[in-house]
């Protein structure tokens, strides 16, 4: 039988130093490779050398933790996230986003950078993990840099990433002793020519010592163009008490300028404020124990 | 490429852009190749060292060195989940059955005390075009009672 897919080279590298120098070279980085073979199969076309990061050394890191921060290696599956239990507990947006993937069997094999890479504006990882001010490592000739995912994405299919670079792995800090995140996403609004056929939103929402007044907020909206944060909307909440009428108007401000019409706006400010309200009532709701009495027990190993 | 088809192992050539539905398809397995293109129905469902994935999405060489198991090795006739897909009528079209049978004989080696809401949870991504749904969840619960009376598996 004659395969769907055309002919392409194939390499696996064993370490870091040999990606590099081919992703120099102009081989093209596969990790789980569902979007790639999706397209591979749509098309018929495709690059004509992949290299897997699948043996290379140390790609995969996987590390939850509400102190030291969420880790996610090239090489992890978004389906591992899932039973990790901070990453339920503390990293709620991003554990959120990866509960509405997929079909399992597709988050078996999709990873999570290798969706951050792809750089569409319809995926909804990139959403949640910037919300939870995600930072991505990258490997390149001349060693290794970090990139914020807010600076990561140019424009649909465009990233920072020079050819001979690699991501190795995405990084989101702990969310603070009194922090809650949440992501929320509408599927399939497409109404007219031009409207997004999907929208995501996600939000953080973080206390002070006093768990009176917010100290921090992020707001992310995807699906319109590439996902990113609203800085304004976002400083409108800090120093603030909460209340619905004030998570109502950083939606709106957020939305400020968005090329947004009709039905499809007024989805886009229920979603942000929808996250941002969840975010909030995670914050508040979160003063736990057993987290407090496990956060301990850690520190002590 | 040396790898283990329902416990038979096999040495294969194997060109990098064969996908492993099409492998499998080569060796006589009922794969269908992700007919939705998307990996979305779950038709082209294989378990990958336990692990369920979309064979119509994976390269062949993914499964280099690993164990692959299909409808056919995890479900055979006379086992106790093909039986039970047969007494409720739930294999009448051979199109998601393959990997209905899949998911459904994954869930029950993971917990053979499956209840119903479980049993519909394992089949979320599975697409039937039928809306078969019922006698499978149904077989899926007949199969885990006979598989806890001593069935085996």
């Amino acid at each position: 039988m004659a395969s769907e897919l055309p002919p392409f080279e194939w390499a696996e590298p064993a370490d870091l130093t040999q990606a590099v120098a081919l992703a120099a070279a102009g081989w093209v980085p596969v990790a789980g490779g569902v979007d790639l073979v999706r397209a591979m199969r749509r098309t018929g076309q495709g690059p004509a050398r992949l290299m897997s990061v699948d043996r290379i050394a140390g790609l995969d890191a996987f590390h939850g933790h509400p102190r030291y921060g969420l880790r996610i290696g090239a090489r992890i599956r978004a389906g591992r996230l899932l039973p990790d239990i901070w990453t339920g507990k503390r990293f709620a947006a991003v554990h959120e986003s990866v509960e509405q993937f997929d079909a399992p069997h597709v988050a078996n094999m999709g990873t999570v950078v290798g969706n951050l890479c792809a750089a569409r504006a319809d995926h909804d990882l990139p959403v949640s993990l910037m919300a939870m001010k995600g930072e991505l490592t990258v490997a390149g000739p001349s060693g290794t840099r970090q990139v914020p995912l807010t600076a990561f994405y140019r424009a649909p299919g465009a990233t920072a990433l020079t050819p001979a670079e690699i991501v190795t792995e995405v990084f989101c800090p702990g969310p603070g002793t009194d922090g809650g995140s949440a992501f929320k996403k509408l599927d399939l609004i497409r109404r007219r020519a031009g409207d997004p056929g999907r929208l995501s939103a996600a939000a953080t929402v973080i206390y002070g010592t006093e768990r009176e007044r917010i100290v921090e907020a992020t707001l992310v909206l995807g699906g319109v163009a590439m996902p990113r944060r609203f800085a304004a909307a976002e400083a409108m909440l800090v120093g603030e008490l909460p209340a619905p009428d004030l998570f109502t108007a950083a939606a709106e401000a957020a939305l400020t300028g968005l090329p947004l019409s009709g039905v499809i706006r007024a989805q886009a400010r229920a979603l942000l404020r929808d996250a941002l309200m969840q975010a909030n009532a995670r914050a508040q709701a979160r003063h736990d124990h057993f987290d407090d009495a496990a956060e301990i027990a850690q520190e002590a190993l | 490429m040396r790898f283990i088809v329902n416990g038979v192992e096999r040495e294969l050539e194997v060109p990098p852009h064969r996908l492993l539905s099409e492998l499998l398809h080569d060796l006589g397995l009922n794969v269908p190749p992700a007919p939705c293109c998307d990996g979305d129905c779950g038709a082209g469902m294989v378990l990958v060292d336990g692990m369920p994935v979309e064979a119509g999405l994976t390269l062949a060489w993914r499964a280099r060195g690993r164990a692959v198991e299909t409808a056919e090795g995890l479900a055979p006739p006379g086992s106790p989940v093909a039986r039970a897909f047969a007494a409720a009528g739930a294999d009448a079209c051979p199109h998601c059955t393959p990997g209905v049978l899949v998911a459904a004989a994954q869930a029950l080696r993971v917990n053979p005390w499956i209840t119903e809401d479980e049993a519909r949870a394992a089949l979320m991504g599975n697409l039937c075009r039928c809306g078969g749904y019922v006698p499978q969840v149904a077989a899926i619960l007949a199969a885990a009672g006979e598989i806890q009376t001593g069935g085996g598996a």
